[in-house]
């Protein structure tokens, strides 16, 4: 079924996500919305524990059975939060599937390759073992593994890092998905097999057309592949924009401060790296107030006591703050 | 998967003490196989013109005969094969339901959890005696009562192990990962979570057949279980603990080779795990 390309493949609105008893409750992502297009790619960063993952989590049904979830996630209209396990099995790994941060851990130890990429198109395109092998085949020559053949017949410890993550790549393209979230894709790999795989997720999107969703706490990677930024900070979405707009418009003070802190391989840094002072609030603190205030120079008493709402409402480039930078 | 069982094969070839457990364990097995077709005497013939013979190789009775005049080399051999194979049946079953159990409740956690382990908490409250006196009452001596009730109280012991690795490979991304990929809960947990619970509850079961046909000449001891003109090891001990004084090798052939097949039995499961997870050896 083809998708309008103005309806979002994946939409999540007023997303919350919280652990613990009433009494005691632990509130890691708090209505968050967003929508990804096919084609086009969407980048969620935020600091560790800024409740990103969780998001996705919640998207992909994988979250905890102790998790309490709010709001909605429609995929291609679909509600996924209410879905039963058997619509999720269904869409999952083949029409939204997910790139996992570690592949090593990702990928089961003790079945090879082909059975891993066999099982998903078994399952979900009801081939054949001969048919699956033959396009897993294909999947590994796109994903550019040099020996496709002798990797459809190794175990996930006898591949490098980066092969590992390509074979990740293929198995979550395998059968042609509306939408594939990539949980910190480089993270677990060293900095020279980070371009290849960014390369190779550029080419990804090309050539499949999929809605990319793109977590990191890397702003250059994000900048590097995203169309479009959330930055994500204690659990709030706190600005939307453009990844054009993000050197020169950022206008979240966080932002800002996430933009000043990235090193940069080119510019030389002057004495100390500049560090962003304080802690991120921990999920249990309530909802009074701006969570950045603590740490944020331009706070003023307004900013202790009144919640700043993401504004202009519906637009697509929005900052909750009540004294933006200026563009 | 194959690499791992090839490097833990090379292992236990190193280990002299677990390769020779093997050997003796395949040789005792052998021989209780072939060895009372190599006696002209059977398991229930009575040589009147012998009663209580000690062993001996100038005469037929090898090993000597008990107090009836039969063969103790026919009857301990017999006895062992009984014992050998009620220990690896009820091994067997105790794996197979075991592991399935133990990876549901695992699996599914929560409530199903609490619920199923509660069951295996009530079972294992049973006393096994009692458990076999109320079976033998209900259905009278059968040697398939023997198998189902010892499999039946050593199920219970794998299925918390495995439930335990359960719970540990359930947290793991890969697991993750299958449900990220769409596959069902019962793939998962054949496909994903059992073969990766293989290498424990294998180590397990060499350490389970030792304990079951301990646990089938304890019956057989108190006359719960293999029932005359048979013999089981238990049995054997029996009649010659009776005899003890007068005639102490009826006593001492069973009893020297089930204590000779438990010790190679533990010493094999022991060399299997060293093999299994080396880094704890």
């Amino acid at each position: 079924m083809p998708v309008d390309s103005a309806d979002p493949a994946l939409q999540v609105d007023a997303l919350s996500v919280e652990y613990g008893s009433p009494a005691d409750v632990s509130r890691v992502v708090r209505d968050v919305s967003l929508a990804v297009r096919r084609g086009e790619c969407l980048g969620i960063v935020g600091e560790s524990g800024s409740g990103k993952s969780q998001i996705v989590l919640a998207v992909m049904g994988l979250l905890d059975a102790h998790a309490r979830t709010r709001g909605s996630v429609k995929f291609r209209g679909e509600q996924l939060l209410s879905a039963t396990t058997a619509t999720l099995n269904r869409l999952r790994g083949a029409k939204l599937a997910m790139i996992f941060q570690d592949p090593l851990a990702a990928l089961t130890p003790h079945l090879k390759i082909g059975v891993q990429l066999g099982e998903i198109l078994v399952r979900h395109a009801q081939m054949s073992w001969r048919e699956a092998d033959e396009r897993s085949l294909a999947m590994l020559q796109r994903v550019r593994i040099a020996d496709p053949k002798q990797c459809l017949r190794q175990y996930p410890h006898e591949l490098s890092g980066g092969m590992r993550q390509r074979v990740m790549i293929a198995m979550s393209l395998l059968c042609e998905p509306d939408i594939v979230i990539a949980d910190e894709p480089t993270t677990a790999l060293d900095v020279t097999v980070q371009a290849q795989i960014v390369d190779l997720l550029r080419a990804m999107r090309q050539d499949f057309q999929m809605g990319l969703v793109l977590i990191s706490h890397d702003l250059g990677l994000i900048a590097g592949l995203a169309d479009r930024i959330a930055v994500v900070y204690a659990g709030r979405v706190v600005e939307n924009l453009a990844v054009a707009d993000l050197a020169r418009s950022a206008r979240h003070p966080y932002t800002a401060a996430l933009i000043e802190c990235a090193p940069t391989l080119t510019g030389r840094t002057q004495g100390r790296m500049p560090t962003l002072p304080g802690q991120p609030p921990s999920p249990e603190t309530s909802d009074e107030g701006c969570a950045f205030a603590p740490r944020c120079a331009r706070a003023q008493a307004r900013c202790g006591v009144e919640r700043p709402a993401l504004s202009p409402p519906d637009a697509a480039t929005q900052v909750a703050c009540h004294f933006p930078l200026s563009p | 998967m194959s690499g791992l069982w090839s490097a833990a094969r090379d292992r236990l070839r190193l280990n002299p003490v677990a390769r020779t457990a093997f050997y003796l364990i395949v040789f005792v097995a052998l021989l209780s196989l072939v060895g009372p077709l190599l006696n002209p005497n059977h398991f229930d013939t009575l040589d009147w013109a012998h009663p209580a013979t000690p062993p001996s190789v100038l005469h037929a009775h090898w090993f000597g005969t008990d107090r009836l005049g039969r063969d103790l080399f026919v009857r301990t051999l017999d006895g062992t094969r009984i014992s050998l194979a009620i220990g690896l049946f009820a091994t067997a079953v105790s794996l197979l339901v075991g592991a399935l159990y133990g990876a549901i409740a695992g699996y599914a956690g929560g409530r199903l959890d609490r619920l199923m382990m509660r069951g295996v908490e009530i079972l294992s409250g049973l006393p096994l005696i009692f458990f076999v006196i109320f079976l033998t009452v209900l259905f009278g001596h059968h040697a398939l009562l023997l198998f189902l009730s010892i499999a039946a109280v050593g199920w219970l012991t794998t299925a918390r192990i495995v439930r335990g690795q359960t719970l540990s490979i359930r947290r793991q991304e890969f697991v993750e990962a299958a449900i990220a990929g769409g596959a069902s809960s019962f793939r998962i947990i054949r496909k994903h979570v059992l073969p990766n619970v293989i290498g424990t509850v294998v180590v397990y079961a060499t350490l389970t057949v030792p304990q079951m046909i301990l646990y089938e000449s304890f019956l057989s001891f108190l006359g719960l279980g293999v029932q005359e003109p048979h013999a089981s090891l238990g049995s054997l001990i029996a009649d010659g603990a009776a005899e003890m004084e007068a005639a102490p090798w009826i006593l001492l052939i069973p009893g020297g080779l089930l204590a000779v097949l438990l010790l190679c039995f533990n010493l094999f499961g022991d060399g299997l795990r060293d093999a299994l997870e080396p880094r704890e050896s």
